[in-house]
């Protein structure tokens, strides 16, 4: 089986887009050119551009508050600084020792003299108490607040658990179906297909208030269902109902039309005779698809899971329709209710971005060699 | 499986395990289909069937009243049921498929296609009813649909049975596509005429109260001598076509046929005089009530249908004059926007032709034929933002919007994708997979996170970034997401103080909206360069060298040899775009603010907030299907542009 998966159409596609890719035939080699310096300086310039806001984002994420106000660019503030206290010294009021983490006495009002260091460390924003007797101050506490008191502690848990969900189920289902309709034969297959298809068109606008509805007349059904069986309790811990919920949040995404298109585009390619040799082996559909077809398809599937990732981590309108309780909402809930905030603390909003921003950036950067190569030999090249 | 294989060699044992396989593999694959199918079903197909019943309805979480057409005709105004008719000419098209394809297998001898119609017919009439009891939550209208559509999977089962065929027939899909399309373009056309006669029957009455010395022939003569006007016209051209099959040369039916046209002709000419002088009256009628106010028109009325006060108020709220002109050129614009559609489309046939056309003089017949059906389509098409401005105007505000984003962001950003990508494949050797997966960091990264990094940067405070970068340009800090005022007024009042006069029709986009389509385009500009990237990739490197060896420059090897071949991605990336922009939601909705007074509003954004916010989930509804239509007709444009331009190798 082991040789078979390395003549697979996967390779070769890779090996000979390399080989189309890489010379450049024709373009003299030693030739001061300037259109050529000048097309590096654009390109340069392009990737400034894409990199600049995010920079800017983590260095105001960084900031004091008066330094977000102030329009400057960088932080004068460390990332971070650390103040081990003794229990005593948390204890004791400012009034009798200024605590070694106080920056200024000046700015130090005469209600907070009468406080403890550990109070007076609770009480201001720039500081954070690790454990029970270490000050912190810098940066890093920006981040620490976002996660402890503007809840993304919450946000991401509900994100990942959403999002993992979504992605397992959506990219287990559309392997089955995508199988089924490349390589099996089954009466109404071609009409299912096409009907498949034409959901491609229909825009998730008019979707949004029916699907609400369909899920508020489940969500009834359900804990009608719970209630007659005695499982209420359970059932809402364990987050299984249509309304704040897991089901609400995910069921919807399981299928994906465009996952099932690209991944039986995949399969199509895949020669009969590794097939026949298979079931000669002793194979059928089942052991086939999951020892061969997926783990040459790696590519293309790993084009569907990133793509099902960024749908599920960015999704705003759908989460914020079947959830009541702020609990059961994911992150990108957590910033635009930041945005909508009078007070806003930018470097507050801007630490809960980066929070946002890492899982995703961590997955990218692991799939994106597949990634890239999944667009170059999938339908996506058009 | 258990039994031995002893008699392998046996044909009819053979046959037998060949079929227990295929059943097998049949029940595998459906097993494998099941999970994904059920979902699709239940939150991809089934919501735009019960969405469009709740669009029908002024929906409330527990009482839902029936309204019709009516919340489309309040967004759209009368360019609504323009939109029926389209649709229903969209529906009759989709069922003469499913004929055209029977009849193809009927004469490549697969059998008799006629038979299956019955079947075909109960099934339809049994799915529809099951539907629509479904949507209604009617559980009598959903049995009986249910039992009809069992009985015609009988009747269906039977027939098969009888030929000997396989149970999934094609003959069996080809009717029931047939009739249940044309079953519901049928019901579609029924409702839409009864709904315009329903609202429009009365103002028709009110007029002979208010302006009695005024002649306008009745709504109901108006309709007739339209149907009269097509039927006419369609069967000239039916008879003509017959006509042309006649062999013989002396043959009477010829003169008969010549005959039957010439009085069709004659008749639709008729009626289409008819019209016009029908028309004329109407519009002066509506000229004349327009100005009037709610009291004159409501008392007018009120004699009208002879109902009190309150009951009037109560069914029809107060019209004004305007209400009424509108009413009254409901029907003069259905039949002059159809009108015009359909010369646009006869052009476009001309035109094709007219590329087809070998004589010269024939090319020039069918080109001059297709500019003046053209002109003539056109001028007729330019009533539509009239027939629409009578709708929803904060909705028609934000359609216009949405196009003016998607005229702002889709050609930069495919064009500095398509620029981007030409450097990167063809001049940068070095750190080329470095640069590719920075351009699609903006793209991966999530929309909220970018959406408000961008929110900050373009925020009014003068310190924001790009206030900061204005200021350092030695330019006065604008409100960016915040300012309403379209951008070449806050230009023009930069230049020359803030007294001046800027028309409204060229102050353009709000300069919120454009701080979105700048976002946009950072966004997709970098994603549009990886998949052209993709694309380059697939062209054969000894065309470029050919050129090249040629002597061909950049700017010649790009446009006749890499621009060409590259024509699938580009079209692949242009629908994608356009109706990625007319799709779009998350950013829109993250960005907009409130002191931005809605300039920035795209339609979904507009739709999700009359959802969200204002509850009016019905009429939200009926906004999203006239969007969803609208994309639709965008996407099948474009297919239809795209056959002769895209160069598929």
């Amino acid at each position: 089986m082991a040789d078979l998966a390395k003549s697979s159409p996967a390779e070769g596609a890779r090996s000979s887009t390399a080989r189309r890719v890489s010379p450049h035939i024709g373009v003299p080699r030693l030739q001061v050119d300037l259109f050529r310096i000048v097309a590096y300086a654009i390109i340069t310039l392009g990737a400034l551009v894409c990199i600049i806001p995010f920079l800017w984002m983590l260095s105001v994420s960084l900031m004091s508050l008066g330094e977000t106000q102030s329009g400057q660019i960088r932080t004068n503030q460390l990332f971070i600084e650390v103040f081990h206290l003794t229990d005593e010294e948390m204890d004791t009021t400012l009034e009798e020792v200024i605590p070694a983490f106080v920056k200024s006495t000046a700015s130090i009002s005469r209600s907070e003299l009468a406080m403890t260091a550990r109070e007076y460390a609770t009480k201001r924003d720039s500081y954070a108490i690790i454990g029970t007797n270490t000050v912190i101050r810098g940066g890093i506490v920006n981040y620490i607040r976002a996660w402890d008191k503007a809840n993304f502690r919450r946000y991401m848990m509900n994100s990942i658990i959403m999002t993992l969900l979504q992605v397992v189920g959506q990219t287990l289902f559309s392997i089955l179906a995508a199988y089924a309709f490349a390589r099996m034969r089954f009466p109404g297959r071609d009409l299912l297909f096409a009907m498949f298809l034409a959901t491609l068109f229909i825009p998730a606008t008019i979707l949004l208030i029916p699907n609400y509805l369909t899920v508020v007349a489940l969500n009834n059904a359900f804990n009608g269902f719970y209630q007659s069986i005695g499982l209420t309790q359970i059932a809402t811990q364990l987050g299984l109902r249509w309304i704040d919920g897991w089901f609400g949040l995910t069921v919807p995404f399981l299928a994906s039309t465009f996952g099932i298109f690209l991944l039986r585009q995949f399969f199509r390619q895949i020669p009969e005779d590794l097939y026949d040799a298979a079931r000669i082996d002793g194979a059928g559909h089942t052991r086939f698809l999951f020892r061969v077809v997926v783990p040459i398809s790696r590519a293309a599937i790993v084009t569907i899971v990133l793509f099902t990732f960024l749908e599920a981590w960015n999704s705003l309108d759908w989460p914020i329709l079947v959830t009541q309780a702020v609990e059961w909402r994911p992150i990108s809930y957590g910033l635009y209710a930041f945005q909508n905030d009078v007070n806003v603390e930018l470097n507050l909003m801007m630490a809960g971005a980066v929070i946002a921003l890492i899982p995703v950036l961590i997955v990218y950067f692991f799939t994106q060699k597949q990634f890239t190569e999944g667009i170059a030999t999938t339908g996506l090249k058009g | 499986m258990t039994s031995a294989p002893t008699t392998l060699t046996d044909p009819l044992e053979l046959e037998r395990g060949k079929r227990r396989r295929q059943q097998r593999e049949a029940l595998l694959a459906i097993l494998f289909v099941a999970p994904a199918t059920i979902v699709t079903f239940v939150f991809r197909i089934w919501p735009v069937i019960f969405g469009f019943y709740v669009s029908l309805h002024q929906w409330r979480a527990n009482s839902h009243s029936f309204l019709g057409l009516d919340q489309y005709v309040r967004a759209l105004g009368n360019a609504a049921y323009v939109l029926a008719f389209l649709l229903c000419i969209l529906f009759f098209y989709g069922g003469y498929i499913g004929l055209r394809k029977a009849r193809q297998e009927m004469a490549e001898g697969k059998g008799n296609f006629y038979p299956y119609l019955l079947p075909g017919l109960i099934l339809s009439v049994g799915i529809i009813t099951l539907m629509v009891g479904m949507a209604a939550q009617d559980s009598d209208l959903f049995w009986a649909g249910a039992f009809l559509a069992l009985i015609g999977g009988a009747v269906y089962w039977a027939m098969v049975r009888r030929a000997g065929g396989l149970v999934l027939h094609h003959f069996g899909l080809h009717a029931v596509q047939l009739c249940s399309l044309w079953l519901l373009g049928l019901g579609l056309f029924v409702f839409a005429i009864v709904e315009i006669q329903a609202n429009v029957a009365l103002a028709f009455q009110m007029l002979v109260v208010l302006a009695p010395d005024l002649f306008v022939p009745p709504l109901i003569l108006q309709m007739i001598m339209s149907a009269v006007l097509v039927l006419a016209a369609l069967g000239a051209y039916a008879v003509s076509r017959w006509r042309s099959r006649l062999t013989e040369e002396f043959d009477r039916r010829r003169i008969v046929a010549n005959l039957l046209v010439a009085l069709l002709l004659l008749l639709a000419i008729g009626s289409f005089f008819y019209l016009i002088a029908a028309f004329q009256f109407d519009t002066e009628a509506a000229a004349a009530v327009q100005p009037l106010g709610s009291a004159e028109v409501g008392g007018a009325g009120e004699a009208a249908t002879g109902l009190p006060r309150d009951e009037f108020r109560r069914l029809y709220g107060a019209p004004k004059g305007e209400n009424l002109a509108s009413m009254l050129m409901a029907w003069p614009q259905v039949l002059s926007i159809s009108i015009g559609f359909f010369l646009m489309f006869v052009a476009y046939r001309l035109w094709k032709q007219a590329a087809a056309a070998e004589r010269d003089m024939s090319v020039a017949t069918f080109l001059g034929l297709a500019i003046v059906l053209a002109i003539g389509g056109w001028l007729l098409i330019v009533e539509l933002p009239q027939a629409m401005a009578s709708g929803d105007l904060s909705y028609y505000q934000s359609l216009l919007i949405t196009v003016s984003y998607a005229l702002g962001t889709v050609p930069l950003q495919l064009g500095l994708g398509l620029f981007l990508a030409y450097i990167l494949f063809y001049e940068v050797r070095f750190g080329k997979s470095f640069y590719r997966v920075v351009y699609f960091i903006p793209y991966v990264a999530p929309t909220v996170v970018t959406a408000t990094v961008f929110g900050i940067i373009f925020s009014p405070r003068p310190y924001s970034l790009a206030n900061q970068v204005l200021t350092a340009l030695g330019i006065q800090p604008v409100g960016w997401l915040q300012e309403s005022k379209g951008v070449f007024l806050v230009i023009a009042q930069m230049l020359w103080g803030p007294d001046v006069i800027v028309p409204s029709f060229l102050a353009g986009p709000s300069l919120a909206l454009i701080s979105i389509i700048i976002y946009s385009i950072w966004v997709f500009a970098g994603y549009n360069a990886v998949i052209f990237l993709a694309g380059l990739g697939a062209i054969p490197g000894e065309l470029f060298e050919a050129a090249k060896v040629d002597g061909a420059g950049r700017w010649q090897a790009f446009r006749r040899i890499i621009f060409p071949l590259l024509s699938p991605t580009t079209f692949f990336l242009l629908i994608l775009s356009i109706t990625g922009t007319f799709r779009a939601f998350t950013h829109v909705y993250t960005m907009r603010q409130a002191a931005a007074r809605g300039s920035a509003d795209t339609a979904t954004v507009h739709i999700f907030l009359q959802f969200w916010q204002f509850n009016q989930w019905g009429y939200a509804s009926a906004m999203a299907f006239v969007l969803f239509g609208i994309i639709l007709i965008l996407t099948l444009i474009q297919n239809e542009l795209s056959k002769e331009r895209v160069f598929y190798g």
